[in-house]
Parts: structure tokens; C-alpha cells; sequence
């Protein structure tokens, strides 16, 4: 497979092209982040369905009989104000599709109608939410560390609720417009000539790009309790962290990635969270830890995230902050920093066994602004940290007693035994 | 010679058949069976053993025993313990090469499986090997490992749509071990002992009743040798491989069941009956449910969906060996009513024609081709799909998706359709927030 980054006026261009495969997957991101409202919240719930219901002389029907007939599909995603567009089809459906996309992009509809129709299941989808005790938990941790600008602090599902009604198609055109003109992040995985129709296709889209200027708001850290009853689940959802004052371009922060893969690297076991609370205290089926929200230009944040059983939440609590508090205080030994450093040479070169997999890979550093070249430095630097860069860095970022929980489940009666827990350790 | 070509005349095995770029063959020693395939200039291999037991295997009060039984094969073997390995080998070869790994549990089958740079095939298979035979069960290991398999259950549980599937299965099966979910009841995984383990254990798990499979950046010859130095010497036991031949009785009747909780949560779910996979009838059921309730063109995302009367739609169709439940479940919009909907859902599907669903079929047949081919581009995801073919009957049966698909028409669909949808064949369960 060979992988290239092209920059262009108004876009830039990454792609995977492979051998005969048949099929294609291209990804384009687009950050329209400026300043987080209610309303913008609510309008980016709205965005891919009412996108996807008629475009040009397309109704929502046609459109979608359209790609369902090439056996293709279209998706849109909006993650914190990064919208993204995933298609997915044969090689030899490649260019009908592209002029789908273009239909949708450069002529959408937004038809009363439709919106009228778009709004109603958002909100039925919102009702739902409210049981989602994972999703809950997670948005009122970064609630705690972000303020309402930010693009991580997420207004509650009835502030939702109440504001779906009053969105405007001259809102949701308005967003439209930002997500074409800012500067869009395509990525294709496919054969050479898929990779060149891709980018002929891009550059007759794109006139013209700007650079979205994001308000960016966290707040000073300060631990804190949240706890939310949610009677009908089993396990109560945990999500543990803290705020970091750090970018991803920042020194500290390939060091950091190091520390929170020892404790608690995502899939598997060999974190040490996995390793003692699960398999020597059996106390919950999975917890791992990772720095999310990070970008080129914007902290992030630490998180640990797991559940545990009503019974078993203040001793799960306990075993967490110990071992939080034994990475503090001793750091990471020579024999993991060693096993570490090929753990993750070798989960890079998994990439090498899936086309989609390295396109993915491959996206995600496109759209921080790497080089193919940067990418694969990134990837030797995480791997040739230093044991005394990674325990400074424990040292300055992780203290125990500046982490924040929040939990969502049946938390009704621990909840005085776990604020008590809480208070001894912040 | 190319690593593509070499021979099908392996020393101390007997080749069976090749399909799809895949082959097979038998370890003479002890029947093991060993399929591979070569996935070049990917440096990575995945190798995947799948024990044709599952949660189809067990009895009246052992319900989990299987998923159970999976979780303590990361455990420390006898070989381990020698060695001092006290976290186990499978978890110390993760620490030592980062190393992919996980097992998971179904109805006929019990999978584990490593990923890993190739270079590292060799203990990746001895691991395998000697967890076959030489993992120890006593109640010391065992009582943590139940505390995290609880922790799953009520992960799971705590999902409404779990939970009502659960009753729902127990309710469409009075005989078949079908009857009741792959985790078991909270009840049974509390009383396992390490005895009922090693009795499981000793009767499943052999190289007569595995599928060892091998596929990545690995030279054939080189891969069946590794498999015969790692698994060549493991004796089957004498005693035959325990197995259920129940014949689920007749359904008469339509059948009910019903789950209150204090929810937020409404939920419509109808089961049906479909035949086992690999069959016509099995695809056919996916093209259906797929037309029914898949996407925004689908007939029911159409009609209650965008209408407002239903927050959300899932459908769930196991890939099992035997006649299974498959089931649709509807999320209702506040102030909506069960009964209504079933009464939506049910006259719609015996009201629709091959005119209604000609193009939607069509679509769906394009899209499950484009899907194969992206199912197709890593080698733990063909292990993946390898492992249900091979757990419902025919591994062989991974070529035949395009033909069976090339023979599916509107009639067939809307046949299968009319046909699910009996008072004879049908389970309708009702979850009650309150």
C-alpha cells in the first residue's frame, strides 16, 4: 500500500492506494467549530439527516434510492464540530457516487418538510439518550473541565429537547455553507485510478477554504462528584479524569500517551487496570484509560473509563485511585517501558493488515495537519521515549487528588458512601 | 515455487478441499482440522482456533458454562505454573509483542484468537496448544473470574433490549438449547464450581472437535508445520464428544412475554423463527430483515420511524447452525402504545407484495456484495466470518454468499416474509418502562 499527503489551495488530499481490491472507502473531514451554542448543538444533531433528505433535482427518495442502487452508501457523522462524510462503494460505482456527493453538497434542500420530519425523530432519538448512562457519564466529566464554548461541553438532553423545535432551515443552510467553505481533510483507500477520479472530483468541489478559529474554553481543574440515577441499568458507568494543559504538539504529550497506555491501554489486558481490577479482583468486565480531545491546537483530557456493580462501586473506586496513586508516585518500571515500547510498534504495524484500518490511520493524522513523513516520526518518537520523560511527566499531570468522577446508573443507594469516599481522597 | 502454490501433499495431514482461496486439511494424528490462507505483504498473521461447543451444549442449571469456561482459558496452565507465569501465557505473549487477543462465545462454537507480527506464529500456536489440555480449574482462579463474568452480565442485562431478548428466546424454545442466551442466568454463573468446568472442559475441548485456522503473511507449508509440532502429540480422549439431539416441539400458537422495569424505555420485540446459517432460507431471512427494517428506505423506518410513532428499529439475526430466533425490535415513541404498533407492523407485512419490495430488494442484494467485499480485507475479519460458517456446518459455505444471493427474488423474500410472520411461528415480547 502506498500512502501520500498532497496539500492543494483549498483542500488536501491523503491516500492508500492498493492493489486490486474492488472496493473503495473515502473519509472527508471538515472542523466547523467556532463557538459551541445550544443551538449550533443542536443544529449539528439535525445536520446529517436533513443533508441526506434532497439534493438538486433529487428528492430525499430519489437521492437514496440513488446510492442504495450502486450497493453504496453515504454516512455523516458530527463528532465536537468535526463533521464528517464516509462513502463507501465498488470501484465501478465510484464515479456516480461522487456525483451524488457533489449533488448533496452543492445543491441540499432542506426542504420544510423534511426538516419538520428530521426533527421529530432527533427528538424521539433524544428521548432516548436519557437511559445512556455511558454517553452520560462521559459528558458530565468534560462538563467539569470545559466551559460552554467549548466544543466539548454538552448541553443536557432537555436544554436539547426544548431547542429542536426552534432550529431554522436558514440555520441549518448557514451551517452548510461553513462546513463547504472551511478546509476539508479528504482521504480515499482505494486502486490508483479510484485515487485519481477522487481527487479530480475534490478539486472541481472545492473553490475556496478557510481556517475555522475555534473558542476554546477549559476551565481551571477542580475535582468534583457528579453522580446521576439511572434506575433501570445494572451497572452504575464510570468515567474518571482530569483536564490537561497541554496540545498534542506539545513535548509532554507522547510521553503522556506512554503513561496512560501502561496503566490502562484500550483493548486487551495489558494495562495495569486491567491487569489487577479485573483480573485479580474481578471487579469489572473492562476498564482502560486514554488521553481524549486532544488536537494540534487544543487541550485534552485524561480519562479512565469503566462500570461497576452497585456493591462493588466504592472498593472499584478504590482499587482505581490506588493505582493511579502507585503510578504517581513510583512511575513506570523499566521492564514496561521496555514491553510498551513494543506494544505499540506493534499496533502500528497491524495497520498493515487492513486497507480501512490504514486509511483511518492515515485520516486522523492527515487532519492534524501531518506530513506522511511526520506521521511516521510520530510513531518512532512514541516508541523511543525515555523512562524519565514519562515519569516527569506522571509526576506534573496525573496527582490522584485533581481527578474528577462521574458516574450514571442505579447510584441511588451508594451514592452517600461514594460522596463520602470521595471527599477522604480529593 | 510461490508460497501460493505449494503443494496440497502436506506430510502427516490429508488435504480436503480448497474454496475461495482457502484450505483445508486434517492432521492425521488427531483429526484437527487447519484451514488456511495467504494474505501477502501484510507482515501480520491471525490464527483462530474455534471448539465446536457453545452455549447449544450445555444443561438445565449450566446455563454460561461455555462463555464461562472461555474466560478462564486466559488463565494460568499447569505448563505456566511450572514456568512461573503467573498472569498466563496467553497474557504474557500480549505484554511481550502487543500481540491482538481475545476468545468470544456463541451458540455452537467457542473462538480464541492472536494477531501478531508474523514472526511470532510459533508461540502464538504452542499457547494454543497447551491451553487445549492444560489449563487449571479450581475454585482459587475461578471465583474472580466469576465476579468479572457477573460484571458482564449485568452489562448486558442492564440493556433493556438484552433482557427481553433473553425472555423472549426462553419463551420461543421449550426443548432446544437455544432457549436461553450464550452469558446464562446470573443464578447458574453463581453456582459454577470448578468441577462442572473441568468436566466441560475434558469433553470439548480436543483436537477432534477444533478448527484451527491460519491466515496472513505466512508461507503454507511453514504454517501447517508449526501446527503439527504445536498440536500433533495432543491425544483425543476415548469417551465420544457429548452432544443434544433435541427436536424443538411445534409451536401452536402465538407466544407472549412481557418485562416491566422502572425505565424511561418502551419496546415492542417480535421474534421469529429462520432456519439455521448456510441455508437459502438463512440469507433470505437477512434480505428481508434488511428490507424490513434496515436504513431509511426500509419499509418500517419509513412508516413509523419518520412518522414519529417509533424512536428507533433493531434487528438481530444470529449466525447459528440450527432453526434460531431472529428479532425486530421497536423503540416507541413517548405516548405510544404496544399493541397498536404490533398491530402497524403485522398487517403491513401481510398486506406487502413483490411490487412493494421489488426495488428495495434489488438495493439490498447490491449493498450485502459491496459489504462482502469490505468484510473481506483483514484477516481477523475473514477468520471472523470463517469461524460462523464453519460453526454452522460448512466452512465452504464463506464462497457462496454471491450465488445463494444471485437466486433470491422478490417472491422468494415476500414468501419467507409471509411465512415468518405466523401466530405459529411468532414470539412478541412487550418491555413496560415504569
Amino acid at each position: 500500500m502506498k500512502l501520500e499527503i498532497t496539500p492543494n489551495q483549498y483542500f488536501s488530499l491523503a491516500s492508500v492506494t492498493t492493489k486490486k481490491i474492488g472496493i473503495v472507502k473515502c473519509i472527508i473531514s471538515v472542523d466547523t467549530h467556532s463557538q459551541n451554542t445550544l443551538t449550533k448543538q443542536v443544529i449539528e444533531q439535525l445536520y446529517p439527516d436533513a443533508l441526506l433528505s434532497g439534493s438538486g433535482t433529487y428528492s430525499r427518495e430519489e437521492f437514496l434510492d440513488a446510492v442504495n442502487l450502486l450497493g453504496a452508501s453515504i454516512d455523516i457523522d458530527v463528532t465536537d464540530a468535526r463533521v464528517s462524510f464516509i462513502l463507501r462503494t465498488t470501484s465501478e460505482a465510484l464515479p456516480k457516487l461522487l456525483r451524488l456527493f457533489a449533488a448533496m453538497i452543492q445543491e441540499p434542500m432542506f426542504a420544510h418538510k423534511e426538516l419538520k420530519r428530521v426533527k421529530a425523530v432527533t427528538l424521539n432519538q433524544l428521548q432516548q439518550a436519557k437511559e445512556d448512562s455511558r454517553a452520560i457519564a462521559h459528558e458530565k466529566l468534560r462538563n467539569n473541565f470545559y466551559g460552554a464554548a467549548d466544543r466539548k461541553y454538552s448541553y443536557s438532553i432537555d436544554e436539547c429537547i426544548e431547542t429542536v423545535p426552534r432550529v431554522t432551515t436558514t440555520q441549518l443552510r448557514k451551517f452548510h455553507k461553513q462546513v463547504v467553505e472551511n478546509n476539508w481533510f479528504c482521504s480515499i483507500g482505494g486502486e490508483a485510478a479510484a485515487v485519481k477520479i477522487f481527487a479530480t472530483e475534490m478539486k472541481k468541489l472545492k473553490h475556496d477554504g478557510n481556517v475555522s478559529e475555534g473558542t476554546h474554553q477549559p476551565k481551571p481543574p477542580k475535582p468534583n462528584l457528579s453522580l446521576e440515577n439511572i434506575p433501570s441499568r445494572q451497572n452504575i458507568d464510570l468515567s474518571i479524569g482530569v483536564p490537561l494543559p497541554i496540545t498534542r504538539s506539545h513535548p509532554d504529550y507522547i510521553p503522556l500517551a506512554f503513561a496512560i497506555a501502561v496503566l490502562g491501554k484500550v483493548g486487551g489486558f495489558a494495562g495495569r487496570l486491567m491487569s489487577t481490577i479485573r483480573e485479580k479482583e474481578g471487579l469489572t468486565y473492562g476498564i482502560y484509560s486514554q488521553l481524549e480531545g486532544f488536537a494540534s491546537q487544543e487541550q485534552g483530557y485524561f480519562r479512565i473509563t469503566t462500570f461497576f456493580s452497585p456493591v462493588n462501586t466504592v472498593q472499584g473506586l478504590k482499587s482505581t485511585f490506588r493505582e493511579i496513586k502507585k503510578l504517581h508516585t513510583h512511575g513506570v518500571s523499566h521492564a514496561e517501558v521496555d514491553a510498551f515500547k513494543t506494544i505499540l510498534a506493534t499496533q502500528q504495524s497491524f495497520v498493515k493488515d487492513s486497507f480501512t484500518r490504514t486509511l483511518a490511520d492515515l485520516h486522523n493524522y492527515h487532519y492534524e495537519g501531518f506530513t506522511v513523513q511526520e506521521m511516521h516520526a510520530y510513531k518512532r518518537a512514541l516508541c523511543d521515549v525515555k523512562k524519565a520523560d514519562i515519569n516527569r511527566v506522571i509526576k506534573t499531570y496525573l496527582d490522584p487528588v485533581h481527578m474528577s468522577v462521574s458516574g450514571a446508573g442505579p447510584v441511588k443507594d451508594v451514592q452517600k458512601d461514594v460522596r463520602n469516599w470521595f471527599e477522604s481522597v480529593s | 515455487m510461490s508460497k501460493k502454490s505449494t503443494p496440497k501433499n502436506v506430510p502427516g495431514y490429508t488435504f480436503v478441499k480448497t474454496a475461495a482461496g482457502i484450505d483445508e486439511f486434517v492432521l492425521k494424528s488427531n483429526g484437527l482440522r487447519v484451514l488456511y490462507h495467504y494474505r501477502p505483504d501484510t507482515e501480520v498473521v491471525t490464527t483462530n482456533i474455534t471448539y465446536l461447543v457453545g452455549s447449544a451444549d450445555e444443561q438445565l442449571g449450566k446455563s454460561g458454562i461455555a462463555h464461562m469456561l472461555e474466560h478462564m482459558l486466559f488463565k494460568p496452565t499447569r505448563a505456566d505454573k511450572q514456568a512461573k507465569i503467573t498472569n498466563g501465557s496467553a497474557m504474557k505473549f500480549e505484554l511481550e509483542t502487543g500481540c491482538l487477543l481475545n476468545a468470544n462465545t456463541g451458540k455452537d462454537r467457542t473462538t480464541y484468537f492472536f494477531s501478531y507480527p508474523t514472526e511470532h506464529m510459533q508461540t502464538a500456536l504452542k499457547i494454543e496448544a497447551q491451553r487445549m489440555t492444560d489449563v487449571i480449574l479450581n475454585q482459587k482462579v475461578l471465583t474472580p473470574e466469576q465476579g468479572n463474568v457477573l460484571s458482564e452480565f449485568d452489562m448486558y442485562n442492564g440493556d433493556p433490549y438484552f433482557a427481553l431478548s433473553v425472555q423472549m428466546v426462553s419463551t420461543a424454545f421449550l426443548s432446544h438449547p437455544y432457549g436461553h442466551e450464550i452469558i446464562g442466568y446470573r443464578e447458574d454463573i453463581e453456582d459454577f464450581t470448578a468441577q462442572r468446568l473441568q468436566q466441560f472442559y475434558t469433553d470439548y475441548y480436543r483436537p477432534d472437535n477444533a478448527v484451527m485456522m491460519v491466515i496472513g503473511d505466512i508461507d503454507k507449508k511453514e504454517a501447517l508445520e508449526a501446527v503439527k509440532k504445536q498440536f500433533g502429540a495432543i491425544k483425543n480422549p476415548a469417551t465420544a464428544i457429548p452432544r443434544h439431539d433435541i427436536r424443538e416441539p411445534k409451536q401452536e400458537g402465538l407466544r407472549r412475554v412481557s418485562i416491566e422495569r422502572n425505565s424511561s424505555t418502551d419496546i415492542l420485540s417480535i421474534g421469529f423463527k429462520h432456519a439455521g446459517m448456510g441455508t437459502t432460507q438463512w440469507l433470505t431471512t437477512l434480505v428481508m430483515l434488511t428490507v424490513l427494517t434496515d436504513g431509511p428506505e426500509s419499509i418500517f423506518e419509513k412508516l413509523l420511524v419518520d412518522t414519529g410513532k417509533v424512536a428507533s428499529i433493531d434487528s438481530a439475526q444470529e449466525p447459528t447452525k440450527d432453526t434460531n430466533l431472529a428479532i425486530i425490535h421497536f423503540t416507541l415513541a413517548p405516548n405510544q402504545n404496544h399493541g397498536e404498533i404490533e398491530k402497524i407492523v403485522l398487517e403491513t407485512i401481510q398486506n406487502l407484495t413483490v411490487t412493494d419490495v421489488a426495488q428495495l430488494i434489488k438495493k439490498t442484494k447490491a449493498r450485502i456484495r459491496t459489504d462482502e467485499l469490505f468484510a473481506r480485507t483483514s484477516s481477523m475479519q475473514i477468520a471472523q466470518e470463517l469461524t460462523e460458517y464453519t460453526a454452522s456446518g460448512d466452512w465452504a459455505n464463506y464462497n457462496q454468499t454471491l450465488p445463494i444471493l444471485k437466486k433470491i427474488t422478490p417472491k422468494t423474500v415476500v414468501d419467507c416474509m409471509h411465512q415468518s410472520f405466523t401466530t405459529n411461528n411468532l414470539t412478541i415480547g412487550t418491555f413496560i418502562g415504569k
